[in-house]
């Protein structure tokens, strides 16, 4: 039972850690693709960030050009304003382009940004120079710098650059975004596995327990079957005892009267000699005095001595006969005792009972105490008194000459069934006689007190027609402990063996 | 002497030998002379009793004081009793049981049943030989009714 125990618990232990360690690496790697999703994102956006810049760059190229154009065209200030907000950020243009450039962190062979940053300058410096020109009133000489194609080959060569660039960041920005994908799609996966782990740990968990506890109902059934069997052993046991007793009770009033009858004969003539002999006795005083021929000397001696002497012994054992007879048939007379079940208050029963012993306890230096409670039950008053005084009768009667006797009484409740203990420290009961205090007419140990050996067997009987039994626990020199045993309900046992005890 | 009827005879239904003669004896003792009719058996007793022929040709007439024990061989005391009260020529008479039993239910059932007396043969045999000749005294003066 301990083992498979520990091994359910072993198991349980192990599913938790698995559980627990799928869970927690799904967590730990949802976060892991989190942040990497994250990070994806970021360099994605970067790569477009940087192509935007560049567009911004170039952009402001163009749009300085086409002023110039413009300029050059209408020779109006007005259409010089694009140019010189253009100039005014080109720099910033370039610088942001490049930094956003250098953030991409690549490795790939692309031509240096810093290319754009020279191309720039030296086509403001032709914008510069044309307009400075138109300015001046000399817009044929602007006109042919343009018409010379100087800046035209510059944005030629700007554009260029930045196309190789834009392209190199679109496959970039491609691959980014892929792996962008891939991680979102890496965490959704996760995510759902998580799900599903979860799910299915739980339905692995509740069909564990669903299983523990149909295992745990098995063995609460076959618990109480077993405790129904072993009821209705008791059960058969008490009958059994109560049959017995039964019994017992039936032949010792059939052989104590069958023993009476020829003891009134035994009694009645042995009355008739000693009569008798009174008559012979009162002839041979009626003698004349002197002295007597041998026989009838003999004769006066047997009258005198032999035959009351005989007499004495005769009528002492039949004397004897007679009390044993009586205690025999008041032993069977109260085995067919009528029981009466009441409500009984043992703390108060055994307190009586103490009470009247209370005397003799108090002159041979004994304490009797109830220890705690005595539990309630239900049974015959009469038959209690008379099996609990007894017992601390003996307790009280054969106490150790060396100690001051101390006499527990407790008692508890154990099921259907209630448990009084009298626990003494007198001299004990040698483990060789503890079943023979209970037989009729037996006693042990050192016979210097009173008694006919006749409680005992007296209570045991009562005990047994009660539905329940007593026996003794002792080393044979500290003391003893009566243990009587007593069914809660005395009623049940009445009930339950009606059709066969005698009443 | 005491002056008994002696008509009357003392039927006793006792199957122990001993019991019978102590019980005899004492009775003599007592100085009642009546006759003693002795059965050790309930068959034999009843057929006395019941019996019509015995009775009629009987010298002292049918008049008797039953002394009944109860542990009988072939029948129990108490089947004895009750058919004597229920026979109309044997109800009056008188039935004193003598037995060893002192079961307090036996004692009730016999009388109810209509016995008269009922004592238990003690062991100590001097009241019990008294509680005899006691009856003696009784015998004397109760009045033992006419049959029929």
């Amino acid at each position: 039972m301990q083992r498979a125990r520990r091994r359910v618990l072993g198991l349980n232990i192990v599913l938790a850690a698995a559980a627990s360690a799928i869970l927690i690496a799904i967590v730990f790697g949802a976060q892991v693709f989190s942040l990497h999703t994250n990070q994806a994102a970021d360099a994605a956006f970067d790569v477009g960030l940087t192509q935007m810049k560049m567009n911004s760059a170039f952009t402001s190229l163009l749009e300085a050009e086409s002023s110039q154009r413009g300029y050059l065209l209408t020779r109006d200030e007005t259409y010089l304003e694009p140019f010189i907000t253009a100039r005014s950020h080109i720099q910033q243009d370039i610088d942001d382009a490049e930094r956003q450039f250098s953030k991409l962190a690549l490795d790939k062979n692309v031509k240096p940004l810093g290319q754009i940053g020279s191309v720039a300058t030296r086509k403001f410096a032709e914008l510069d120079q044309t307009i400075a020109l138109a300015r001046q009133g000399k817009v044929d000489e602007a006109l042919a710098i343009v018409r010379g194609n100087l800046g035209r080959d510059l944005m030629t060569h700007a554009r260029d650059t930045i196309a190789d660039q834009q392209s190199a960041l679109v496959s970039l920005r491609d691959e980014r975004v892929a792996d962008l994908r891939d991680s979102a799609h890496k965490l959704i996966m996760l995510t759902t596995l998580g799900v599903f782990s979860v799910v299915a740990l739980s339905l692995l968990a509740l069909l564990q327990m669903s299983h523990q506890t149909r295992k745990l109902h098995r063995a609460q059934d076959e618990l109480e079957t077993a405790n129904d069997e072993l009821e209705e052993r008791v059960r058969e046991r008490t009958r059994d005892l109560q049959r017995a007793n039964d019994e017992i009770q039936r032949y010792a009033y059939i052989v104590s009267h069958d023993l009476r009858a020829p003891l009134v004969n035994i009694v009645g003539f042995t009355r008739e000699l000693e009569t008798a002999s009174e008559a012979i006795k009162s002839a041979f005083e009626a003698m004349p005095p002197g002295p007597r021929q041998p026989v009838v000397a003999e004769a006066v001696r047997a009258i005198e001595q032999d035959v009351p002497e005989a007499l004495h012994f005769i009528q002492s054992s039949t004397g004897r006969m007679d009390n044993l007879i009586n205690a025999i048939l008041n032993l069977s007379r109260l085995g067919r005792l009528t029981l009466y079940p009441r409500e009984i208050e043992l703390n108060a029963l055994v307190g009586d009972c103490i009470a009247s012993i209370q005397h003799r306890a108090t002159e041979a230096d004994a304490l009797v105490v109830i220890e705690g409670a005595l539990p309630r039950l239900i049974g015959d008053r009469n038959a209690l008194e008379q099996v609990l005084g007894n017992v601390l009768d003996n307790a009280v009667k054969y106490l150790a000459a060396d100690r001051p006797g101390r006499i527990v009484i407790s008692g508890k409740r154990r099921g259907t069934f209630v448990m009084i203990a009298v626990e003494d420290n007198g001299r004990g009961v040698a483990p060789a006689d503890q079943e023979r205090i209970f037989e009729l007419f037996r006693r042990a140990g050192r016979q210097d007190r009173p008694g006919e050996g006749i409680g005992l067997a007296h209570v045991r009987s009562l005990v047994r027609r009660m539905g329940g039994d007593i026996s003794v626990e002792s080393d044979g020199i500290s003391g003893s402990t009566f243990k009587i045993t007593l069914p809660y309900d005395l009623r049940q046992v009445i009930s339950r063996g009606s059709s066969d005890a005698p009443n | 002497m005491r002056q008994t009827d002696q008509d009357v005879s003392i039927v006793m239904i006792e199957d122990d030998e001993g019991h019978a003669r102590l019980i005899e004896k004492n009775i003599r003792r007592a100085g009642v002379d009546n006759e003693i009719v002795g059965f050790d058996n309930g068959t034999a007793a009843l057929k006395h009793l019941l019996d019509d022929s015995h009775a009629r040709s009987s010298s002292r007439g049918p008049r008797s004081l039953i002394l009944l024990d109860l542990n009988l061989p072939d029948m129990t005391g108490v089947d004895i009793l009750r058919r004597l009260k229920a026979t109309e020529r044997t109800r009056r008479l008188p039935v004193i049981i003598l037995t060893t039993t002192d079961d307090r239910r036996e004692i009730a059932k016999c009388y109810d049943l209509g016995a008269n007396v009922y004592i238990t043969k003690p062991l100590n045999y001097d009241s019990f030989a008294n509680a005899i000749r006691q009856l003696g005294l009784f015998l004397s003066v109760m009045e033992i009714p006419e049959v029929n």
